[in-house]
């Protein structure tokens, strides 16, 4: 066994360990679904990047970067990551106040409807087991490049390990299992930036060679390459993308469940916002270091071929060995901890908000809160009993989605890059209008909520099939991500205002609003308040790092060399 | 001012901009009277 093996088979195992330790304290169906409502900041900043970022962040992105377009993914990540503080101040710690088991479940709470919870439930069913598909497959390709394994194996190496600690642990194992991935990948990237940049000659040298860079003329200018042989012809255009498209995953990173149910797990609000921060500063840092040093590989190796390869490349041939089998531990758990959250809240949207009742999801809620249950009458013995009947239910019903997620992975052909492209964004255009106005609107109503949801998914997936068969190439102001999101708050506007809001929503609507007293405690709030603190610092000090250390370099690197071109070319 | 200064730049101070706007909203939120 080489040390790629070892090292992904230790890790797997690791993963598994910690999954089982977590499992054994899952006694309540809020353990399971919301990790017990008790996570503080770090697990909630952990799972917030580590389910974000996933085996497309070191491949598909990183790829990009080598290819000469780091800096539109770095305009890109300044956008979307705005999503986190979007998502958690409108949105998030207001689904965290609804103590929703789900988000489906909350529409369902919020509308008095039934449909709107079934139908968010099937999107995420649809939506995630999509992006389930390609995360496996993303993992499985790295393993049968680094390992020899065969594909076959290689996928079921990885849906054995994501499955086995999901389906024993839910929410309480997926938080502590991203943690230590979050971990891993963000300490395991900056060490391998270090080696990159020393390899290729220290920074002041790395600068040097690629603001000249003959091979791929403007690499690391502020608009990347742009030119006749590349997608972006003119700066502007690139901009112009790279500024569309990072809104476009802001509103997936301010509504998309796989975000926002990490809000339910936590604690308090305070934990909410204070993650939201956190996760903030972790994604630029994480984005910046990872795609200057995908840039920087051109100048070591600049024939890397699939540029998504990059970073294995660089594991395998660049680091010292035990640090290349870190690195392909580190991308595994990138993919890895995106798949958990992933297989965890499509199973929850099967069991609860598919197959649960109206009746049985009050009856969830219930459990979730024996306390108030005990209240109203209900036996203890009883209680443990719909307790256990539920969790067996939630496990059940995941273990049938990871059996169908691992068939339709070994019989259907790759497309990892669609359907990485489709499931992302179809929540934005689906949710996004519908998840902000059942917060701060009082005249959508349930109608207006139901066709919402529908215009949106429909718009965004009718937009990217044509555009998958060939039929159509949209052009990027009409990004079928937006185009949705317009689509769907046309469809609330009209048809909300055919209708009348119920007193039970409008009721609902107010409550939402009603802050409880223990989050207005000032030693809490004045600790909340040390994190807006730090990000204007770290802000501060990025904004003079990269001043320093690129902008200038970079132009005196660019003048030196064109009154050279000019001595030549007279 | 060239592009590349531009982009140092704003990538700083999005997050001090994001920075500031947390603060006042959370002194705002958490402690008014009113949410």
């Amino acid at each position: 066994m080489n040390s790629f093996q070892a090292g992904i088979v230790i890790s797997l195992g690791c993963y598994l360990a910690i999954g089982w330790y977590a499992g054994k304290r899952v006694k309540h169906l809020e353990d399971f679904f919301v990790a017990g409502r008790n996570a503080p900041t770090v697990l909630i900043l952990g799972t917030l990047v580590a389910s974000f970022m996933s085996t497309n962040a070191f491949m598909g992105e990183a790829g990009m970067s080598y290819q000469g377009h780091a800096p539109l993914v770095i305009i890109m990540t300044c956008f979307n990551c705005l999503g986190y503080i979007v998502g958690a101040v409108f949105f998030g710690r207001y689904l965290r106040r609804s103590r929703a088991l789900t988000v489906p479940d909350f529409f369902r709470s919020r509308f008095n409807s039934r449909r709107i919870q079934v139908f968010a439930g099937v999107s995420i069913v649809a939506g995630l087991s999509a992006y389930l598909l390609a995360v496996t497959w993303g993992m499985a390709l790295i393993i049968t490049e680094v390992t020899g394994f065969s594909e076959v194996i290689a996928i079921l190496m990885v849906w054995a390990s994501y499955t086995l600690f999901t389906l024993y642990s839910g929410s309480r194992g997926v938080i502590l299992t991203d943690t230590v991935m979050f971990l891993l990948f963000s300490s395991i990237v900056v060490v391998t930036a270090f080696f990159i940049v020393q390899a290729a000659g220290g920074w002041s040298s790395v600068i040097g060679s690629l603001a000249t860079y003959a091979d791929k003329p403007g690499i690391i200018a502020w608009h990347g390459r742009v030119g006749p042989d590349v997608y972006w012809k003119t700066p502007m255009e690139a901009l112009v993308w790279a500024s569309i498209l990072g809104v476009a995953w802001g509103i997936v990173v301010a509504v998309s469940p796989w975000q926002t149910s990490r809000y339910l797990m936590a604690r308090s609000e305070h934990v909410v916002i204070r993650s939201a921060c956190g996760a903030l500063i972790a994604m630029l840092l994480l984005y910046l270091v990872t795609n200057f040093a995908a840039a920087t590989v051109n100048l070591i190796n600049p024939d890397i071929s699939p540029p998504e390869s990059t970073m294995i490349w660089v594991s395998m041939n660049l680091l010292p060995t035990v640090l290349g089998a870190v690195l392909i531990c580190g991308v595994l758990a990138a993919g890895l901890s995106s798949a958990s959250t992933f297989l965890s809240l499509v199973g929850f949207s099967v069991s609860h908000d598919i197959l649960g009742s109206a009746e049985k999801s009050g009856e969830a809620n219930a459990e979730a809160n024996p306390e108030e249950s005990a209240d109203s009458g209900a036996s203890e013995d009883k209680l443990s009993q719909l307790q256990g009947g539920r969790l067996r239910n939630a496990r059940a019903a995941m273990l049938c989605v990871g059996v169908t997620v691992i068939v339709l992975a070994l019989l259907l052909p790759r497309n990892i890059y669609w359907l990485t492209h489709f499931a992302g964004p179809l929540f934005a255009s689906s949710w996004g209008v519908v998840a902000f106005m059942s917060i701060w609107s009082r005249r959508i109503t349930e109608s207006g909520a139901f066709w919402g949801m529908a215009v949106g998914f429909a718009v965004n997936v009718g937009m990217n099939a044509l555009s998958l068969v060939g039929l159509v190439k949209w052009p990027v102001m009409a990004d079928p991500i937006l185009v949705g999101v317009v689509c769907s708050y046309i469809a609330v506007a009209i048809v909300s205002r055919r209708g009348t809001v119920t007193a039970t929503e409008s009721d609902y609507q107010q409550g939402l609003h009603l802050m409880p007293s223990a989050e207005r405690d000032p030693e809490t709030v004045r600790q909340t308040l040390l994190w807006p603190k730090v990000m204007v610092v770290m802000g501060a000090l990025i904004a003079a790092s990269m001043t320093l250390f690129y902008a200038l370099p970079y132009q005196e690197a660019v003048a030196g060399v064109l009154p050279t071109i000019a001595e030549n070319e007279s | 001012m060239s592009g590349e200064l531009v982009l140092a730049m704003s990538y700083g101070l999005v997050l001090v901009g994001a920075g500031l706007w947390t603060w006042r909203r959370v002194l705002k939120d958490y402690r008014d009277d009113d949410d």
